[in-house]
């Protein structure tokens, strides 16, 4: 399958492409993924275009993508839960998204984004790290959630409890 | 880069570019970013929680008064840039923000928006 490709200022398409990032941010080591395509390096001063030297450029879509998965792997590394800690923790104990976003008083949306964009909030984050590492309070988040039939909170607290 | 001095020529040529810069976001010409540019754009996400919209918004909303520097009115390079001091976001954090119009093209190109490295005098202000 062909991958994205963006329009150059010479109007003919491009690939995007994607590399793996370090950084350091406020003391703080983080590794993502971003995405970007080439297109010859303007001077900031002189506003003249170089067509001898291709420079990584970003789309606003690239830019949104790449700010989110940069911001999540720097909330992580602050301590909150990473998408695939949730990932793996619902297989584990077979829970649908919705159903643990419903549990942890969210909507029932927001734990299938955070698994897809990363996460966006460091009280949220750090709060969902503390109640997987916890199944008691889970366990007690379940007997409080009002919008799951008994019989679901039954299997879920049996599923918690193994 | 050039500093125009206070005209009223030259408070018309900032205008210019500040009317083009809107007419091409209000046809849907979207923002593009530098590497230098997308680095600061994510230390003011991190910092101040700014996105790209309060970037578009802030460009949207700047007028002559925000002027810093630029704008080569010999019009000879490939890029029309132009430097300007605005505040965005829910802090209104200060920001130096510099772009560029494409001459024969329609692509706006960021190449700056981060906090002042020294203190920016506004020629056009008041």
């Amino acid at each position: 399958m062909a991958g994205r490709q963006v329009l150059t200022r010479e109007n003919t398409f491009t690939d995007e492409l994607q590399r793996a990032v370090e950084k350091e941010f406020r003391g703080i080591h983080i590794t993502y993924d971003e995405v970007y395509y080439l297109d010859y390096e303007v001077d900031e001063e002189t506003g003249m275009i170089n067509r001898q030297v291709l420079v990584e450029h970003y789309t606003k879509e690239q830019t949104a993508r790449n700010l989110k998965a940069m911001k999540s792997a720097y909330l992580v590394e602050k301590g909150a839960v990473s998408p695939a800690e949730i990932i793996n923790f619902r297989k584990k104990y077979n829970i649908a998204a919705s159903v643990l976003s419903l549990i942890l008083g969210f909507s029932k949306i927001t734990i299938s984004n955070i698994e897809n964009e990363g996460i966006t909030s460091l009280p949220s984050g750090r709060f969902i790290r503390l109640v997987l590492k916890d199944r008691s309070l889970l366990a007690e988040y379940v007997g409080y959630c009002t919008t799951l039939e008994e019989k679901k909170k039954k299997e879920l607290l049996e599923k918690l409890m193994v | 880069m050039k500093i125009l001095p206070y005209t009223e020529a030259n408070v018309k040529i900032v205008q210019e570019f500040l009317d083009e810069t809107k007419e091409r976001i209000s046809n849907d010409v979207t923002i593009t970013f530098t590497k230098k540019s997308q680095d600061e754009l994510a230390l003011l996400n991190i910092d101040h929680d700014i996105t790209i919209e309060d970037i578009e918004a802030a460009i949207f909303h700047l007028t002559p008064s925000n002027y810093y520097r630029g704008i080569d009115p010999s019009k000879r390079a490939d890029f029309n840039v132009c430097a300007f001091y605005t505040e965005i976001g829910l802090e209104r954090v200060g920001i130096y923000l510099k772009y560029g119009l494409e001459v024969k093209g329609l692509q706006i190109l960021i190449f700056s928006n981060h906090p002042p490295i020294y203190p920016m005098d506004q020629p056009f202000k008041d």
